[in-house]
């Protein structure tokens, strides 16, 4: 009678264990990060389609140099059939979300929602998809300060939210007419398209406007950047 | 006009300081009297009938006399009859109704009305036409593309969003009226159809009166449909328009009659050609600036109207029109004051051709 | 309730042309005329109705009260009501934060302070009875003439009570003229190159983008948005119509508070 444990199913004498392949896929968005966070330089770690059951979604994280860091996740559901009466075009919306803090009261929040579904009203080809609603969620993981004094403030964010949901809309495959980016300075900030002729989005906090003109220029330059960012991405 | 915006004081709003005026005290103590009536059997006020066009208000009441027939508006208790709404009383025959002064439009049969489609359904349009009820435009009751009277298919109901869409506005006549007084509309006339090149105005629907003509061309080559339900189309005039003007009033203008059998015989022979799919058409002819700009003056004309509580009739349009043109800028037709003296300019006028 | 098609294409091409024809003939810069009363709520401090010709409709009431701001440091509350319109709807929550925020931006608290403890808290509640336009306008109209004619009680008692305990008193019937610059907003409809001012409900429903800036102390200034005025003609523009927007700004804004400052 041999002395073996039953209970336990054990392989065969000369099995060894299994060892996995690496997988190259994850150390792409590696190589994402344009730069290093230690450089002082802003930096940027793009992925997408990691929400499994959404069409669409993308995960950004956004680092400038003094180690202010927003980490955004969005996700695309649809286009959806929309019930109710008929519509021609496609309805979207947007959800903010803030999933680890509270910052910002719900009467922001509810301002950031609607300045985003008008940016991208104007962006999805919403011809294209007639009764159907698209529906955006964003979920805002982390938002750090490097200065804790400073109040929270929504334009630090409000880039990479667009940018993120761009990038989970190219993800979901819905028709878009452009890559819409956007670009901040102080505390204003311009949502362009087509290399920045067009402005899609303009929200201003800045009580220093004096040149509006300038203001534009110097958010446009921003914006190329990041839009820069999304292509290579995206190649 | 230099200014950018006009900003004026409110007139003072209506205060119970009137209440402290004599006559309205020694109303309301007959107002208290009614109020006892109404619960109790005495009424002291008996034989005071309200006369054909007296205005009433709600609770009051109109006769003590069982022979009448209570109609709209009205409602029966104990043998007497008490007004339900603010109006006028009107006797017809033995038929007692009260007619309210503000209210949503009625339709009735043979109503020329503007309506805007809310709902493609079953083989029907929803239609708003401001009533209570939407009108309800059956699939058959239209001229479809291909002849006017052919038979409708399968495909006409798998595409009827081609021909109407929510959000279109149409010109429709009553056809007939449901149980629940909701009405059902038909286009079965080259007249009525789907509307284009023009701009639209809501109006009361008590402002305009029921009349054998609702589409009148305007001078400056304008069409404006008169909806009874106080929905207003104002276009740039159609050849369509035209042609029927001559025909419709051919007598009055002596110099287009030879004309107008012409013109008959074209619209017959166009009627196939203009049921074809162009009726159904969403685009615009070209309008010019100056045809737009007197469709923009004409709107403001007619608001104005309304303004004033004016019931808009042609000649009234017409008039206002006219005297509109002593403001070079349409802009400054929104005012209130330059609305107020362009109503009382067309009742002077009006006046003076009475008297003349 | 929308607009048909062929409407909406007249209208869009009578918009663009130059100058623009606007539905009821106004000038590009031209603001619908409103009726504006004030002082007409007996139990406020102040308040207005502004009624815009077409049948918009708002009031303010500015009431005030006595705190202690070493404890209640919030001297300012605002409140937005929309008639139709739910509380927690996208558009009376956005109005509302971003209308308390900007007050809080640009009324000087220090002209409430009464003593070094004792300050006037400002409760400053908009109802808009009916709109259908945008109403940031005419929201901003009514504040500002509330808050031009907000009179309150006259302090008697001394305003150094940092050593002595005491109670502000007041004045039985003198009041004071509270001294608010309030901002006054503006919305812009973009229509194809056309930049046009207070759109009115139509004007919306055809217009690509939509602009609101602010106007305070004799400049434009933020905050400045991009609104959607409706949900499927929103198209992207240019540099230029912003420009155009704030240039229209600097010339007629002047106009409009003087109107609305003589109208009282």
């Amino acid at each position: 009678m041999s002395v073996q444990d039953r209970r336990r199913i054990l392989g065969p004498a000369e099995a060894k264990p299994l060892r996995f392949a690496v997988d190259s896929e994850t150390s792409i968005p590696e190589e994402g990060r344009t730069d290093d966070k230690k450089t002082g330089k802003e930096s940027v770690f793009i992925s997408t389609d990691l929400v499994t059951n959404a069409n669409g979604s993308s995960y950004l994280e956004y680092m400038d140099g003094n180690s202010d860091q927003v980490l955004v996740m969005s996700s695309v559901f649809g286009p959806r059939p929309l019930r109710g009466s008929f519509q021609s075009k496609a309805s979207v919306s947007i959800q903010f979300k803030e999933v680890t803090l509270e910052h910002f009261n719900t009467g922001e929040i509810k301002e950031i929602c609607t300045f985003l579904t008008n940016v991208f009203n104007a962006v999805i080809n919403i011809e294209k998809y007639p009764k159907s609603g698209i529906d955006i969620f964003i979920d805002l993981i982390q938002h750090s300060n490097s200065n804790p004094a400073e109040e929270e403030n929504i334009i630090k964010i409000l880039p990479t939210c667009i940018n993120s949901i761009t990038m989970a809309l190219v993800d979901a495959g819905i028709e878009i007419i452009d890559l819409v980016s956007a670009g901040s300075v102080d505390n204003s900030v311009v949502a362009f398209i087509r290399n920045g002729h067009e402005i899609v989005g303009i929200w201003s906090d800045d009580d220093k406007v004096s040149d509006i003109s300038r203001l534009i220029e110097d958010c446009r330059v921003k914006y190329l950047q990041n839009k820069q960012t999304l292509v290579q991405y995206l190649r | 006009m230099s200014g950018a915006i006009s900003v004026t004081k409110r007139k003072e709003f209506w205060s119970n300081d009137l209440l402290e005026g004599d006559e309205y005290e020694s109303d309301l103590g007959s107002d208290e009297e009614h109020d006892v009536e109404m619960s109790g059997a005495h009424d002291s006020n008996s034989g005071v009938d309200h006369q054909d066009g007296s205005i009433v208000t709600p609770g009051e009441l109109i006769t003590d006399d069982p022979i009448w027939m209570k109609g709209h508006g009205t409602y029966f208790l104990e043998n007497k009859t008490y007004s339900s709404v603010v109006g006028t009383v009107s006797r017809v025959n033995r038929l007692l109704s009260v007619l309210p002064l503000k209210s949503r439009y009625i339709p009735e049969t043979g109503d020329h009305i503007v309506g805007r489609i809310t709902d493609v359904g079953n083989r029907r349009w929803k239609v708003d036409i401001g009533a209570k009820q939407y009108a309800v435009l059956m699939l058959g009751s239209v001229n479809l593309p291909g002849g006017v009277l052919r038979r409708k298919s399968e495909t006409d109901e798998l595409q009827m969003r081609n021909f109407l869409k929510e959000g279109d506005l149409l010109n429709a006549e009553v056809q007939s009226l449901f149980q629940d007084g909701s009405a059902s509309l038909h286009t079965r006339s080259l007249k009525y159809g789907k509307l284009r090149n023009g701009t639209f105005v809501k109006v009361p629907s008590s402002l305009i009166v029921r009349s054998k003509n609702h589409t009148h061309n305007l001078p400056g080559n304008i069409t404006v449909i008169l909806g009874v339900n106080g929905f207003i189309w104002i276009r740039k005039s159609s050849k369509m328009d035209l042609s029927n003007s001559t025909t419709a009033t051919g007598s009055g203008q002596s110099d287009h009659l030879p004309g107008s059998k012409n013109a008959m015989s074209v619209s017959i022979t166009r009627l196939e050609e203009e049921s074809s799919w162009e009726i159904y058409s969403d685009k615009n002819d070209t309008v010019t600036v100056s045809v737009r700009q007197t469709i923009t003056r004409y709107a403001n004309v007619i608001k104005a109207l309304a303004h004033c509580e004016l019931g808009i009739t042609e000649p009234r349009i017409i008039s206002a029109y006219e005297a509109s043109m002593a403001y070079g800028n349409v802009g400054q037709l929104i005012e209130s004051e330059t609305m107020e003296s362009l109503g009382q300019d067309v009742l002077n006028s009006e006046k003076m051709r009475g008297a003349a | 309730m929308g607009l048909s098609i062929t409407e909406k294409s007249f209208l869009f091409d009578s918009l663009t042309l130059d100058p623009p024809l606007r539905t009821d003939g106004r000038g590009s810069h031209q603001f619908r005329p409103i009726e504006v009363s004030t002082d007409f709520l007996p139990n406020s401090n102040g308040s207005s109705h502004v009624i815009l010709s077409g049948g918009s409709e708002c009031i303010v009431s500015v009431k005030t009260k006595v705190v202690d701001h070493t404890v209640e440091s919030e001297l300012l509350v605002t409140d937005v009501d929309i008639q139709g319109h739910r509380d927690d709807s996208p558009l009376v929550t956005s109005m509302s934060s971003l209308i308390s925020k900007l007050l809080k931006q640009t009324i000087d608290q220090k002209k409430l302070m009464l003593t070094k403890r004792y300050s006037f808290k400002l409760y400053i509640d908009v109802l808009v009875l009916a709109s259908k336009s945008y109403p940031v306008s005419m929201i901003s109209f009514a504040i500002f003439s509330a808050l031009k004619n907000t009179w309150l009680p006259k302090l008697i008692s001394s305003d150094d009570d940092l050593e002595v305990e005491e109670l502000p008193t007041f004045h039985d019937y003198d009041m004071v003229k509270l001294d608010a610059d309030a901002p006054l907003l503006f919305t812009f409809a973009i229509v194809g190159d056309s930049v046009l001012v207070d759109p009115s409900f139509e004007e919306s429903l055809v217009s690509n983008n939509g602009l609101l800036i602010t106007w305070y102390k004799d400049r434009a200034t933020s905050p400045i948005r991009s609104v959607g005025l409706n949900n499927d003609n929103v198209k992207g523009f240019s540099q230029h119509h912003l420009e155009e927007a704030i240039k229209l700004i600097h010339k007629y804004a002047p106009d409009v508070e003087r109107a609305l400052v003589s109208s009282d």
